[in-house]
């Protein structure tokens, strides 16, 4: 896997090597800020949070893990850091918009297919996805947004593997169990509009290709 | 049995799995579903915001090491003059600003989140969490102490959390006793310095240090600092209190401001509790509410015209429950008295919410309050 070259960024920062330690930067600045901007809706607090991360790494580089999952070390430091700050601007000010963990953002178009019949349905699972307990969604978006393995996942959101799986797992079913209701509740509205039905045939046949 | 789709995405080979062994409509959802959250983009910093962030940091890091280097000039310098003078004074001091730093940076790192744990626990410096079993009333790390202290010299801290609705004693490497309440983390040394003792507090304790005059113990927290030789008194500091309060029982403490508090040192005598207002920053010295501020260890609240709003963030801590009012008339209104806290929350409430006007409702650990 590719983090075995992270690995050694990471030993070779610890080491003093002001290279790796830009590289690190580099490597991963992006995926933190992605993943701290869901956290927290002030683009600043997560900006300051990611330079005190960076800055107490280098100054505490001496005592750091040479032996360490890098990508779950700092996605977790970062959590805490967010966290934190997110709790003093609230002590501050009021107007702070704070989230506790939201998959989608505001900023982010989706991708649209040609097809209308799926994207009402993607629309529809998004916003169930939207509606599940922040940890839950937190859950699927290191799982599966960031391919992360369970044991990092848990290590970044400081539970056990099983607690873990288990928040998936109630994640995907809560969806399952949304999806198969709204199904019902269509599949209803059809019955009664038997046009519709034929004009949808030919759609439906398509969505299944994709 | 067919799998469902909630059992193949929490595998450990989703994508695998969905290919070779879902139904149709199991892997039509999967996919959906695994689409998603992979298509979700990554957002990127812009590469203005991407460079001026790193140039940020290396400012940062580059100023901490001059001054560093400066430090270490001057300590140097120091232990030259000490030569000259013959004076041990310098010699085997610790830089307290470099222990204090790290007492800091562990206590900021080792937090977990309070309100998403359940049981007490314990980080370790090594990264190690232990959950501390739910009968278990005293933690007693005096004792670890003697064969640690043979084993190895270097000193890692450690993070005790304590959630809400619990509670718990423990007894400090040096004998000190702190008998942490609700929604306290409290981070300290394996080991204590030879020459001082620190601890960090966020939330509230009652701490009975153990007397070494030789090495003073302080109590950092947030707001306030205490600086002690041996005494017993109780500091309160939580995030969500619009004060910070210490309480002397016994001895003497000197109060000091820290972060953004900055006071004159007071030395406070027993029997005195001192109360800092975090918006105005005043800090009042008095006599009389002392019992009010440790009734918290006999499983007692007193309340001396304690406005409703204080009253209901006491008990959402005590009981580990989230308390929602939905109706502002009454939030002004004070309360005298003593709340026995071993009570249920919903039997203090309708003491406090008159049943006749208010209606409650409860629905796990989250009760809402409304007027009828």
């Amino acid at each position: 896997m590719t983090n075995y070259s992270h690995i050694e960024y990471w030993q070779r920062f610890i080491q003093g090597d002001q290279e790796a330690f830009r590289s690190l930067y580099d490597l991963y600045v992006n995926a933190l800020f992605s993943y701290a901007i869901r956290y927290c809706a002030d683009e600043e607090i997560v900006k300051d949070s990611i330079h005190d991360l960076f800055v107490d790494l280098h100054r505490y580089r001496s005592r750091l893990n040479l032996h360490v999952n890098v990508k779950a070390y700092l996605f977790g430091s970062l959590r805490r850091k967010v966290v934190e700050s997110k709790r003093k601007s609230i002590d501050r000010s009021i107007s702070a918009e704070n989230y506790r963990f939201r998959l989608g953002l505001d900023t982010e178009d989706y991708i649209t297919l040609s097809d209308d019949k799926e994207n009402e349905v993607l629309t529809k699972l998004r916003a169930e996805m939207e509606k599940l307990p922040y940890r839950q969604k937190e859950a699927l978006y290191l799982r599966f947004t960031c391919e992360m393995s369970y044991e990092q996942v848990a290590q970044i959101m400081d539970i056990s593997i099983a607690s873990c799986r288990t928040l998936i797992y109630r994640a995907i079913k809560d969806l399952r169990l949304r999806m198969e209701n709204n199904k019902i509740s269509q599949l209803l509205f059809i019955a009664f509009l038997p046009v519709r039905e034929s004009n949808d045939q030919p759609i439906t046949s398509r969505s299944m290709l994709i | 049995m067919e799998r469902k789709v909630e059992d193949i995405l929490s595998g450990d080979s989703p994508r695998e799995d969905l290919d070779k062994e879902a139904a149709a409509d199991v892997r039509k959802l999967g996919d959906r579903i695994l689409n998603i959250l992979q298509s979700t983009k990554s957002l990127r910093l812009s590469s203005e915001a991407h460079v001026t962030l790193w140039t940020r940091i290396e400012e940062t890091t580059k100023n901490a090491r001059r001054r560093n280097r400066q430090i270490k000039i001057l300590r140097y310098s120091a232990v030259a003059c000490a030569f000259i003078a013959l004076s041990f004074f310098f010699w085997n001091r610790q830089d307290p600003d470099i222990s204090y730093n790290s007492l800091l940076y562990n206590a900021m790192n080792n937090q977990n989140l309070i309100t998403e744990e359940q049981e007490v626990s314990m980080r370790h410096g090594d990264g190690q969490n232990v959950r501390i079993s739910d009968g278990q009333e005293v933690i007693d790390l005096s004792l670890d102490q003697k064969y640690e202290n043979a084993r190895k010299k270097t000193s890692t801290f450690n993070t005790l959390t304590v959630p809400y609705g619990k509670r718990i004693e423990v007894i400090l490497p040096d004998n000190s006793k702190v008998w942490l309440n609700a929604g306290s983390q409290l981070t300290f040394p394996t080991i204590f310095d030879a020459a001082e003792r620190r601890v960090y507090l966020e939330g509230e304790g009652y701490f009975d240090v153990e007397s070494d005059v030789k090495r003073p113990f302080y109590v950092h927290t947030a707001n306030l600092e205490v600086k002690v030789l041996g005494t017993t008194f109780n500091i309160s500091s939580y995030k969500d209190d619009p004060f910070a309060s210490t309480v002397l029982l016994s001895g003497e403490i000197e109060l000091q401001g820290a972060g953004e508090t900055l006071f004159e040192p007071q030395i406070l005598k027993p029997g005195t509790a001192a109360v800092l207002r975090k918006d105005s920053k005043h800090l009042s010295i008095s006599n009389e509410t002392v019992e009010d501020h440790i009734s918290w260890r006999q499983k007692q609240l007193i309340l001396k015209n304690t406005p409703l709003a204080e009253i209901t963030t006491r008990l959402e801590r005590v009981y580990n429950t989230d308390i929602t009012v939905e109706s502002t008339s009454g939030s002004n209104e004070t309360f005298s008295g003593r709340l026995d806290l071993t009570q249920p929350l919903t039997s203090l409430l309708t003491t406090l919410y008159n049943p006749v006007e208010y209606q409650l409702q409860q629905e796990e650990r989250r009760i809402t309050i409304k007027k009828k």
